[in-house]
C-alpha cells in the first residue's frame, strides 16, 4: 500500500530565486506570442499565399490572444504591402438600376468627389443661363410656331375642300365634326330630311369622304408633335453643349491618366446633354401646349446622379488594410443599400450604397469572429459566396434568398481580393470541416493555438517577459520577482498542470490589472506577491457563494457527507462544479446495494437519464471488471445498484468510477469504508486507476469540508497516481499536509484504493488460484459464488416445477 | 361709383379658364363683378340631330357617332364645370360673381349680354384640341362686333413680364397709357413697353406713376414682326389698340393669334368709363 505524498509534491511552487531580475521592468519585450510558434507559422504561411482559398481559421479557446497574435502578424506584413485601390459607385447611365463600380488609385477618390461636386454646382447655374439666352427663346418659339402652323394649315386645307362640297368643320370640345352648312349655319335637320334622296346621298358621300381626310390629318398630329419635341431636344443639346463640355473638361483635369474616369466623364457629358431639359428653370411663360412636357420637378434629385459615392479610400502608401469585423451581420459584411422614405414609398439610388467590411478590407485582411458570423442569419453563406466568386455583390438580405425580385438596385460587383481570418473554438472548426464542404475549400489553413507551454526554465523566463510586456503595454506597475513567481504558480493552476503554464492571456491580463490596483492602493512602486495573492483571493471570494453554500449545507447535515467513522457500501467521491469561468470541488456520496440477480450493475442516474454517456460507460466497466476478475467462467448472478447521492443536476464524467467500484466491493465484501477519506479517479476493466481532470479542485473540496469540521489528522484524498504532476494545491492544503493533518494518497490500482479505504488487505490470487483468506477480494469472490449457486438452485427449482 | 362688370364667356375649355383667370386679375383693381355666361350652342344640337354626323376625336383620331342626347349631357357637364371654375376664381380674388346659362348661338348670345358689361372676356378658342394659333369663332365675332374692351385669354399661365401696348398709330392716347398702367399693376409688370408707329413723342404719363416706360417704333406693325419681339414673347399682358375704321380688323385677329399671353383689344369707346374711378 502506497504512502501519502510528501507535502512538497502537492504543489509545484515557483522559487523566486530562479528568476534573475528584481522587477519585470528590467526584462526585454517578448517577441511573438508565447508558446504559439505553431500557430504563428501557420498564419505566416497563409498570408504568404495570395491564391484564392488560402484563408485562415485561427482556432483555440477564448482568451488565448488569437486576435492579438493574428493582428500583430498581419499588421507587420500589411504595412509593406501594396495599398489597394479606392472604389466608388457612380450612376449607371444606361439603365439607372445597376450602379457602376469605379476603381481609382489609392487616395484619388476624394478628388473625384470634389471635382464632381464642383461640376454639379456649376451645372446648376450654367445650364439655366444657356436657356435664358434670347437665341434659345427665339429658336424654341420658332419650333412651337412651326408645329402650330402645320396643324392650322392641315385643318385649313380640309376646311377648304369641305366648303367646296357644302360642308364645314365644327370644333367640338374633344374633337372635330363635319356638317353640311347652309347660309353659314349648320343645316337644319328638317331641311335635310325634306331634301330629295339623291341630294341626301350626295351629302352623305361627301361627309364620308371628308371624314376620312379629317381622320388622316388628326392621325398626323402626334407625329408632328414628336418631331417638334425632337427638335426641341436637339435645340437643348445645342445650346447647352458648349457650357457642359467646358465644365466636363474642368472635371477631367487631374484624371487624365485614368481611362475609366475619362469614360465616366464622357458618359456624364452625354447624359447632361440628353437631359438638358431637366435643368431648365420651369417658366410659366412657356406655352401650355408646347410640344415636350416639362421635366419632372426636383432638379436637385436629377443632379444627384452626377455625384460620386466613395465606398473605400485609402491614403496612398498606408499599406494593405487589416480590418476586424465586430458585428458580423449580413449588411456589415457585404455592405447595404439604404433607403429613404419619400411620400410613404422607399426610394434609393447609388449614393445610398454603404460599404461592408469586405470592401474596407479588400486588398488586405479581414478578421471575423467565427461564432459571430455563424450565428448571424445569412452572413456566413454571404461570406463564402464572396470568397468563392472573388467579388462583393451588395444585395438585400431578402434578395439573397430570392424574396425580392424587382425594384431594387443591383450595384455592379466589386472584385474581391481579401484574406479572411476566422477566429474561433476548435469545436467550430471541426464542425465546419465535417459538415460544410465549401468551408474546407475556402479555409485551407488552420492556425491551432496552444493552450499551455511547458513550465521549464525557458518557459518561466518567457512568461516573466510576457508579464513585463503586458504591464508596459497596459501601463501597469512593474511586477517584482515574488509576484512573478506567484503568477507562474497561478499559470500552472489555470493550466491544471504543475508542469505547464496556461496561455490564457486574457485571464492573465485581467489578473495583472487587478493586482496592479492593490499595489497602487498600497503606494508600492512595483506589484508584490501579496498584491497578486490579494487579487486572487478577491476573485475567489467574489465567486464563492455557491461553494460556501454547499459546504454550509454539508455542515448542517442537509447534504449527507461524513468525514469520520466507517460505512459499508458507501464511499465519498469528489465532483467538480463549473460555473462559467470558476470551478470548485466538493464531496458527494456514492452508495452501492447488492443482491442476487441477473448480472446487471444498474446505474440509477442513467435509469433516470441524469447521467451522461461517460458516466454510464464508467459504471458499465465495473460489471466487466467484476466478471473478469472474480467469476471468469460463470455467469454473474449479481444485481447491484449504484448512485451518486443527493445529485439533482446531471452528472457527467467517469471520475467517480473508482469510488463506485470501491463502494460495490465494500458492499459485496461487507467491508466498512473509512469516511475520513474521499476518492477520485476512473478505472478500467483491469482495475487500473486512470487520471481525471480537476484534481486540485477535488482535493480542495474535501479539504475545505474537513477543515470546517476540524481536521482529525486521519483525513485525506485518494487520487490517481498519474495525476501527481497536475497537483498545484492551495497553500493551506500544503500546510496541513506538512503538519501531518491531511494526506493525499496516490493510487495506481483499485486494490490499493480498497486497502486504503477499508484498512483490510485486498489480496492477490495465490499459486492455488485463491485469494488469501479474509482479504477483501476473497470475501467478494465468496459472495459472488454464493449468488451464483443460489441462482442455479433457483433455476433448477423453477425447471422441476415446470416439468411436474 | 357705378358697378363695373366683366362678362366672361365660359365653355369649360382650358382657354376659357385662362380668360377667366385674366379677367379676375383685371377685376381686382377695378372692383368689377365677374359675370359668367355659358351658352348651349344650338349649332351643335342641330349638328347632332343630322343622321350621319360623327365626331373625330383628337386623341383617338377615330369617328364617334353623335346624337342630341350626348350633346345635351355634355352641355350639362360643361356648364357645371364652368360654374365651379367661376366660383373658385371669384372666391380667390374676392370679387362678386354670377353665372347664367343661355341657349342659342354663341356670338349673338354674347353680343346681347355684352351690352351690360364693361369688358367682355373669352378664350382664344373653344374645345380641348391640339395646339393651334387660330382664334376661335367666338373671339373673332367679339372682336368684329363688340366696341367695348375685349379680353382674349392667353394659352399660357399668368406670369410676370412687361405690359405691352401695340398700336399702329404713332400717337398713344393718355387713356391707353392709363389702362396699361392699371394692367401693369394687376399683372405685376415691372415696366410698360409701347410698340407704335414711327413719329410721335415719348410717352410720359405712366412714368409719373413710377413705372418705367419704353417705346419701340416701327414703320409698320405686322403679326410676324410682333411675334419675333422678345418683349411680346415674355409679356404678362398685351393691349391692342383698335385702328380707326374697319380696315385693321384682320390685323387685329392676326396679332391676337400671334400672342400667347392675355390680350386686351380696346377702342376709343368704353375705356374712359372703365377708368373713371
Amino acid at each position: 500500500m502506497g504512502e501519502a505524498l510528501a507535502p512538497g509534491r502537492l504543489r509545484n511552487s515557483c522559487d523566486p530565486s530562479v528568476l534573475r531580475f528584481s522587477t519585470t521592468a528590467e526584462l526585454p519585450e517578448v517577441e511573438g506570442a508565447l508558446g504559439q510558434e505553431r500557430a504563428e507559422e501557420a498564419i505566416r504561411f497563409a498570408v504568404g499565399l495570395r491564391q484564392r482559398g488560402f484563408n485562415l481559421f485561427a482556432m483555440g479557446s477564448p482568451g488565448l490572444g488569437k486576435h492579438e497574435t493574428v493582428r500583430r502578424i498581419l499588421k507587420a506584413r500589411a504595412k509593406d504591402e501594396e495599398t489597394p485601390p479606392d472604389w466608388c459607385y457612380v450612376h449607371d447611365f444606361a439603365s439607372g438600376q445597376k450602379p457602376k463600380a469605379l476603381k481609382l488609385p489609392p487616395g484619388r477618390a476624394p478628388g473625384l468627389v470634389r471635382a464632381m461636386d464642383h461640376f454639379v454646382l456649376e451645372l446648376r447655374s450654367a445650364i439655366p443661363a444657356a436657356f435664358e439666352t434670347d437665341e434659345y427663346r427665339a429658336r424654341r418659339r420658332e419650333i412651337e410656331a412651326e408645329f402650330s402652323e402645320r396643324q392650322d394649315k392641315a385643318f385649313d386645307e380640309v376646311r377648304v375642300r369641305a366648303r367646296e362640297k357644302g360642308l364645314d368643320l365644327v370644333r367640338m370640345p374633344v374633337g372635330m365634326a363635319l356638317a353640311p352648312f347652309q347660309d353659314g349655319e349648320v343645316m337644319d335637320p328638317e331641311t335635310y330630311r325634306k331634301m330629295p334622296v339623291a341630294d341626301q346621298d350626295r351629302i352623305a358621300a361627301a361627309m364620308s369622304e371628308m371624314q376620312k381626310e379629317l381622320e388622316k390629318v388628326i392621325q398626323e398630329i402626334p407625329r408632328w408633335r414628336r418631331e417638334a419635341g425632337e427638335k426641341v431636344r436637339e435645340l437643348n443639346r445645342t445650346v447647352t453643349r458648349t457650357a457642359v463640355h467646358d465644365l466636363v473638361l474642368e472635371a477631367r483635369q487631374g484624371f487624365e491618366d485614368l481611362p475609366d474616369v475619362q469614360a465616366y466623364l464622357s458618359a456624364v457629358e452625354e447624359d447632361v446633354l440628353s437631359h438638358a431639359e431637366v435643368f431648365r428653370p420651369s417658366k410659366e411663360g412657356e406655352a401650355a401646349s408646347a410640344p415636350p412636357p416639362a421635366g419632372p420637378d426636383g432638379t436637385e434629385e436629377k443632379l444627384r446622379r452626377y455625384r460620386v459615392n466613395v465606398l473605400v479610400s485609402h491614403a496612398a502608401g498606408t499599406g494593405a488594410p487589416v480590418v476586424r469585423l465586430d458585428h458580423a451581420i449580413f449588411p456589415n459584411l457585404v455592405g447595404r443599400v439604404e433607403h429613404l422614405s419619400q411620400l410613404g414609398t422607399l426610394v434609393t439610388d447609388f449614393t445610398l450604397i454603404r460599404p461592408g467590411a469586405l470592401h474596407e478590407a479588400n486588398g488586405g485582411y479581414l478578421l471575423i469572429d467565427a461564432h459571430d458570423v455563424l450565428s448571424q442569419p445569412l452572413a456566413f453563406s454571404a461570406l463564402k459566396r464572396a470568397l468563392a466568386s472573388g467579388s462583393i455583390r451588395i444585395e438585400l438580405p431578402a434578395q439573397s434568398v430570392g424574396l425580392v425580385t424587382a425594384g431594387f438596385l443591383e450595384p455592379e460587383p466589386v472584385p474581391l481580393d481579401v484574406k479572411v481570418v476566422l477566429l474561433g473554438d476548435r469545436s467550430l472548426y471541426y464542425l465546419l470541416s465535417n459538415w460544410d464542404p465549401e468551408f474546407a475549400d475556402l479555409f485551407k489553413v488552420v492556425a491551432d493555438f496552444d493552450e499551455d507551454v511547458p513550465r521549464d526554465a525557458a518557459g518561466v523566463e518567457a512568461y516573466a517577459r510576457l508579464i513585463g510586456s503586458v504591464a508596459r503595454r497596459e501601463e501597469l506597475l512593474p511586477f517584482d520577482r515574488d509576484a512573478v513567481a506567484r503568477l507562474v504558480e497561478h499559470g500552472s493552476r489555470t493550466a491544471e498542470d504543475g508542469e505547464r503554464l496556461s496561455l490564457r492571456i486574457r485571464d492573465l491580463v485581467d489578473l495583472l490589472h487587478e493586482s496592479d490596483l492593490f499595489a497602487r492602493g498600497g503606494g508600492r512602486p512595483a506589484v508584490s506577491a501579496a498584491d497578486v495573492e490579494r487579487a486572487l483571493e478577491g476573485r475567489e471570494r467574489r465567486a464563492d457563494r455557491m461553494r460556501t453554500r454547499i459546504l454550509h449545507e454539508m455542515e448542517r447535515g442537509t447534504l449527507l457527507v461524513d468525514t469520520e467513522g466507517t460505512r459499508t457500501g458507501l464511499v465519498n467521491a469528489l465532483t467538480v462544479v463549473r460555473l462559467g469561468e470558476t470551478s470548485f470541488g466538493h464531496p458527494t456520496r456514492v452508495t452501492a446495494r447488492v443482491r442476487q440477480g441477473s448480472g446487471k450493475v444498474v446505474d440509477i442516474l442513467r435509469e433516470v437519464e441524469m447521467g451522461g454517456p461517460n458516466h454510464t460507460k464508467g459504471v458499465l466497466i465495473l460489471g466487466g471488471f467484476l466478471a473478469g476478475r472474480y467469476l471468469p467462467d460463470r455467469p454473474l448472478s449479481l444485481a447491484a445498484s449504484l448512485v451518486l447521492e443527493q445529485s439533482y443536476a446531471g452528472v457527467e464524467g467517469d471520475s467517480a468510477s473508482v469510488a463506485e467500484l470501491c463502494a460495490l466491493l465494500s458492499a459485496l465484501a461487507g467491508a466498512p469504508v473509512l469516511q475520513s477519506l474521499a476518492v477520485t479517479g476512473s478505472v478500467n476493466q483491469h482495475g487500473e486507476v486512470q487520471a481525471i481532470g480537476g484534481v486540485n479542485e477535488k482535493i480542495e473540496g474535501f479539504f475545505a469540508l474537513c477543515a470546517r469540521r476540524g481536521l482529525s489528522g486521519a483525513q485525506g484524498v485518494l487520487i490517481p497516481k498519474s495525476n501527481i504532476p497536475h497537483l498545484m494545491l492551495r497553500k493551506e492544503v500544503v500546510a496541513a499536509a506538512e503538519e501531518g493533518r491531511f494526506f493525499v494518497y496516490p493510487v495506481a490500482t483499485v486494490d490499493e484504493a480498497v486497502e486504503r479505504l477499508t484498512g483490510l488487505p485486498a489480496g492477490e490470487r495465490g499459486a492455488d488460484g485463491r485469494f488469501p483468506k479474509g482479504s477483501v477480494n476473497e470475501r467478494v469472490e465468496a459472495r459472488l459464488l454464493a449468488f451464483a449457486k443460489a441462482a442455479r438452485a433457483a433455476g433448477k427449482a423453477d425447471g422441476s416445477k415446470e416439468e411436474s | 361709383m357705378r358697378t363695373r362688370r366683366i362678362l366672361v364667356a365660359l365653355d369649360g375649355s382650358p382657354e376659357s379658364r385662362a380668360a377667366l383667370a385674366a379677367a379676375a386679375r383685371l377685376g381686382i383693381p377695378t372692383g368689377a363683378e365677374l359675370s359668367g355666361l355659358f351658352v348651349e350652342d344650338v349649332e351643335l344640337l342641330r349638328l347632332a340631330a343630322l343622321p350621319f354626323t360623327v365626331e373625330v376625336g383628337f386623341a383617338s383620331a377615330g369617328p364617334h357617332p353623335l346624337d342630341p342626347s350626348d350633346v345635351e349631357r355634355r352641355f350639362r357637364l360643361a356648364a357645371e364645370e364652368a360654374r365651379e371654375a367661376l366660383r373658385e376664381a371669384a372666391a380667390a380674388s374676392g370679387l362678386p360673381s354670377r353665372f347664367r346659362v343661355a341657349r342659342g348661338r354663341v356670338v349673338p348670345e354674347l353680343l346681347s349680354a355684352a351690352g351690360e358689361a364693361d369688358v367682355v372676356a373669352t378664350g382664344k378658342r373653344s374645345g380641348r384640341g391640339p395646339a393651334g394659333r387660330r382664334l376661335g369663332g367666338t373671339a373673332r365675332g367679339l372682336i368684329a362686333h363688340v366696341p367695348s374692351p375685349i379680353l382674349v385669354g392667353g394659352v399660357r399661365g399668368l406670369a410676370p413680364g412687361p405690359a405691352v401696348v401695340i398700336t399702329a398709330s404713332s400717337r398713344v392716347p393718355d387713356v391707353v397709357l392709363r389702362f396699361a398702367s392699371l394692367l401693369a399693376g394687376a399683372f405685376r409688370a415691372p415696366e410698360i413697353v409701347v410698340i407704335a408707329g414711327e413719329g410721335g413723342t415719348e410717352p410720359s404719363r405712366a412714368e409719373l406713376e413710377g413705372l418705367p416706360v419704353r417705346r419701340r417704333s416701327f414703320p409698320s406693325i405686322s403679326s410676324g414682326g410682333v411675334r419675333a419681339l422678345r418683349e411680346v414673347a415674355i409679356a404678362s399682358s398685351v393691349v391692342l389698340v383698335r385702328p380707326e375704321g374697319t380696315a385693321g380688323h384682320e390685323l387685329l385677329v392676326a396679332l391676337a393669334e400671334a400672342i400667347t399671353c392675355p390680350v386686351f383689344v380696346i377702342g376709343p369707346r368704353g375705356l374712359a368709363e372703365l377708368l373713371s374711378a
